[in-house]
């Protein structure tokens, strides 16, 4: 959505996208014709691509290279705020040595060329003294030189090579977290390593045992294996310790208390053994224990990391500045800094700092964020504007009546952070059934011990430690995180972000899909459908592309989404450099816009008011449009017309020249081209599907038929879904809601699982349990199957884990169990565990799901 | 056997430099970008960047 900020009009390079210098007569034959080229670099590449048969890749190429729509001009306007020194200040941090350092989130940063791009182009900015890339995190951290450059002039350094970037503010959470992770790295490192230093000692122990050993040598290597087995408990086993603690203090045991328990009695019996040379030692079976236990969380704990960076960062980042209309001048403050009764400015193009009442002007602004719809409302003096909404028409001078916090948009994001910290029922459920496993094993080995201690006292403890060990919950521990470890892992490859725990078993569960529409099921996005010519200029019938040219003469400063579905190129069309000098251009905000090119008034906009100096306008258009809907008149090409029969969520403005009609323009918001097949697979897995819709034209009804969804709700309230929603999860019903905008987040929250579009919202990501980072609905069968395998494999795990312990349980108690054998026992359980779990690290393909 | 007198805590104490060596590459953050790294052996070297001389105090730039 960024992407479309004032775009040109203008002719374009064939190949990249870019705009064509002015004066420039550069082409290339490509596909049989001829196109224009912005350089000699994209003129080299077009002929060698035609010249080995590749122009193919032209028709299948999606679209243009993004940077197309920005300019170098809105984008210097969009960052002027960074050359006030206060909103400057704020995202960098300085070290030591004068130097300053700004983090910067770049879209569109993926893989190791743009790293490549970035370094050597930002390197060879004067005053640059490094740059830093974190791939994974979209990150680019940039040292400079304060008195030789700005951050102003990194980003617009950027944006010349294509790349749009937001500098980030310098987040505590961040590093934190970092520090968090780096910590837990180097305590899986410790781990690893020891585990496998004592599992050598551990060897010569085992093989000792058989072939006989000097009992010098057995002390020295359980010596060896209490001096390297101590660090690894102490430091690399702390988390679960502490975990545990925690658990305690709150009196719900979990899975960390028997861990901690298992980890901590081992240990102890083991350090006993050793000083006192009697029983066995089994520091290899803890350092092992700690190493797979830590690597599966740690995994599974930087996968979902990731994902938060991911659907946070951006929505964290984006510099909030206001212009605050003080008593002598105008200045630029951060957001934050507006207090209730301030008056600010927006100008075209800029976000609203905050609430507020409009004082002066009439604009349109673009609430896509709040209600999720695309098209834009008109404000005038004294209508209320939302933070966070985008003003697309003229001006706007606005009195903050809420502030910071208090803002609409602060509320839902207040509402999405709270769904995020809370835990999902089956990771609930999990939890008491771990509670009773702990609470049963500890009975056992106490009412163990008793029995003993009656029958022969000498034999008590080792038969207790037998039970302790043969029932330790290692491999039930294992059974969940490393399942969900390789599954999440797998997701997050194909390109969905799960967020949260317990996210993959509720999805396994479902029966239910909830949609929203626009821009889940279809694009988001009005794109031109249908250009139908209306009637004669000057005598001579307009063509299609005529119409098109002064369409988009008229509409080129504009930000409506109308204005941005003109600008892009319709398939296999060439743009044409704008010809025409428009004069006089003006907006007028919920109408159209109005223009004067060769001495005649052009207007394009809503029917009624393009024909406004007509005498009887609407009469007019109903019958205009009657001969339109029923005479097929179109004279169109058919690749830019669509199947008129499903079309109903159309919107059709009128050009007309002073008041004559010229041509019809019908907009849509098409439906994703992969959402049939995606939506086909999800009924074939059992899903029963639903739409709702906050789209109250025939249009929702329309999508609905299309993908063949029988149940649909067209015109829903935000509440009204949520009460839909509701109502499935009390039948019974498990839902998983999938959307894209703000207004879908209370929906999304009452579904059991929530996926969010990744072009969607940045704060819908917010609230959602996982992402769609492609914006690809054919994951989600994927998804599906992917769950499902994984609770199979969860429910093997499990079931051998609590299997083997219970076929164990008596031999320990009566003591046909050494502990020893106990302990291999055990550590052979959790390995089939994990590798079970692993099974689940590659995605069902196609013909699996068949 | 007496050889495992030397040889065992000399396993231990090149374990102690192994877990040296790494907790100095985590805090060094060389493991904070595993996909981008592995890419850097195909890029050409970054230009020679043109060196400005530092401006001297009291000299106007």
């Amino acid at each position: 959505m960024s992407v479309a900020a004032v775009a040109p009009l203008p002719e374009v390079c064939f190949h990249c996208g870019l705009l064509v210098p002015d004066g420039l007569l550069l082409s290339a034959r490509v596909l049989g014709e001829s196109r224009s080229m912005c350089c000699i670099g994209c003129r080299a590449a077009a002929e060698m691509l035609e010249a080995q048969g590749l122009s193919d890749w032209y028709r299948r190429r999606a679209s243009l290279p993004g940077s197309a729509a920005r300019t170098l001009d809105s984008i210097r306007d969009e960052n002027s705020p960074l050359e006030a020194p206060e909103i400057e200040a704020s995202f960098l941090t300085a070290d030591g040595s004068g130097s300053r350092s700004a983090g910067l989130l770049v879209e569109g940063l993926s893989c190791a060329a743009c790293i490549w791009v970035i370094e050597s182009h930002l390197g060879g900015l004067v005053g640059v003294e490094g740059v830093r890339i974190a791939l994974p995190e979209r990150r680019v951290v940039v040292d400079f030189h304060p008195d030789r450059t700005s951050l102003r002039d990194v980003v617009l350094r950027l944006a010349e090579i294509g790349f749009a970037s937001r500098p980030d503010r310098p987040s505590e959470a961040a590093a934190l977290e970092r520090e968090e992770n780096r910590t837990a790295l180097i305590r899986l490192g410790v781990s690893g390593l020891g585990a496998m230093n004592v599992m050598s000692y551990a060897m010569g122990l085992y093989v000792g045992a058989f072939d006989g050993i000097e009992a010098g040598s057995v002390a020295l290597m359980r010596w060896m294996g209490f001096l390297v087995a101590t660090p690894v408990v102490a430091y690399a086993g702390r988390p679960f310790f502490e975990a545990a603690w925690r658990e305690l203090k709150v009196r719900r045991p979990g899975m960390d208390v028997p861990v901690a328990l298992a980890i901590g009695g081992a240990y102890l019996v083991s350090v006993y053994a050793t000083v006192f040379d009697v029983g066995e030692v089994y520091f290899e079976s803890i350092c092992m224990f700690i190493f797979f236990l830590g690597l599966g969380r740690y995994l599974e704990q930087r996968i979902r990391q990731r994902a938060c960076s991911l659907s946070r960062s951006l929505a964290e980042s984006s510099p909030t500045i206001a212009r605050r209309q003080d008593l002598d001048a105008e200045r630029v403050v951060p957001a934050d800094r507006l207090i209730v009764g301030d008056r600010f400015r927006v100008r075209p193009g800029e976000t609203i700092a905050a609430d507020g009442r409009v004082l002066e002007g009439e604009s349109a602004v673009q609430e896509a964020l709040l209600t999720g719809e695309p098209w834009p409302r008109s404000v005038a003096r004294d209508a209320v504007v939302v933070a966070g909404s985008v003003n697309i028409g003229s001006p706007l001078l606005v009195e903050a009546t809420r502030v910071g916090d208090q803002t609409t948009l602060a509320s839902i994001l207040r509402l999405a952070l709270r769904a995020q910290s809370e835990r999902s029922p089956v990771a609930r459920l999990a939890d008491r059934v771990g509670s009773i496993f702990v609470v049963a094993v500890l009975a056992v080995a106490l009412a163990n011990f008793l029995v003993w201690w009656w029958i022969a006292p000498e034999q008590a403890i080792w038969t207790t430690l037998s039970v302790l060990v043969a029932t330790c919950p290692c491999a039930l521990g294992l059974a969940l995180p490393a399942a969900t470890a390789a599954t999440t892992h797998a997701l997050a490859r194909g390109g969905l972000l799960v967020t949260r725990a317990g996210v993959l078993e509720e999805l396994a569960r479902a029966d239910r899909f909830v949609f929203d529409k626009t821009g889940t099921l279809t694009e988001g996005e009005p794109q031109l459908v249908d250009v139908r010519i209306a009637g004669p200029l000057d005598g001579e019938a307009v063509d299609t592309a005529r119409a098109l040219e002064i369409a988009r003469a008229l509409e080129r400063d504009s930000e409506h989404p109308i204005a941005r579905a003109l600008r892009r190129p319709q398939p296999g069309e060439r743009v044409r450099q704008a010809r025409e000098i428009v004069a006089d251009v003006r907006a007028y905000p919920g109408l159209g816009v109005k223009g004067v090119v060769g001495g005649h008034v052009y207007r394009i906009g809503r029917p009624e008011w393009a024909l406004a100096s007509e005498v009887e306008p609407s009469d007019r258009v109903e019958r205009l449009r009657d001969r339109f809907e029923s005479g097929g008149t179109s004279r169109t090409s058919p690749s830019l017309a669509g199947d008129r029969d499903t079309e109903a969520s159309l919107v059709s403005v009128l050009l007309s020249c002073d008041g004559v009609p010229l041509a019809w323009l019908d907009f849509e918001d098409p439906v994703r081209p992969e959402a049939a097949p995606a939506l086909e697979a999800l009924r074939h897995a059992g899903m029963s599907l639903e739409m709702l819709s906050g789209d109250p034209s025939a249009g929702a009804e329309g999508v609905a038929h299309a993908l063949g969804l029988e149940t649909f709700v067209r015109g829903a309230l935000p509440e009204e879904k949520v009460d839909r929603v509701q109502a499935l999860t009390r039948a019974g019903h498990r839902v998983v809601v999938v959307g894209d905008g703000v207004n879908d987040g209370p929906v999304l929250r009452a579904g059991d699982v929530s996926i969010a579009m990744g072009s969607g919202c940045d704060l819908s990501r917010l609230g959602a349990s996982a992402v769609l980072l492609r914006d690809d609905l054919s994951l989600l069968p994927q998804a599906v199957e992917a769950a499902r395998k994984m609770r199979r494999i969860a429910g093997q795990n499990v079931a051998w884990a609590i299997g083997y312990n219970l076929a164990v349980l008596p031999l320990a108690v009566s003591g046909h169990l050494p502990p020893w054998l106990a302990a291999l026992g055990m550590s052979a359980s959790s390995l089939v565990v994990v590798l079970n779990a692993l099974r689940g690290n590659r995605l069902p393909s196609e013909e699996e799901r068949r | 056997m007496t050889i495992l007198l030397v040889l065992i805590p000399l396993g231990v104490f090149l374990l102690g430099i192994a877990i040296a060596l790494f907790v100095w590459a985590v805090r060094n953050g060389q493991f904070e970008d595993l996909e981008g790294e592995g890419s850097r052996i195909l890029f050409e070297d970054p230009p020679r960047r043109q060196s400005v001389p530092p401006i001297a105090p009291g000299e106007v730039p």
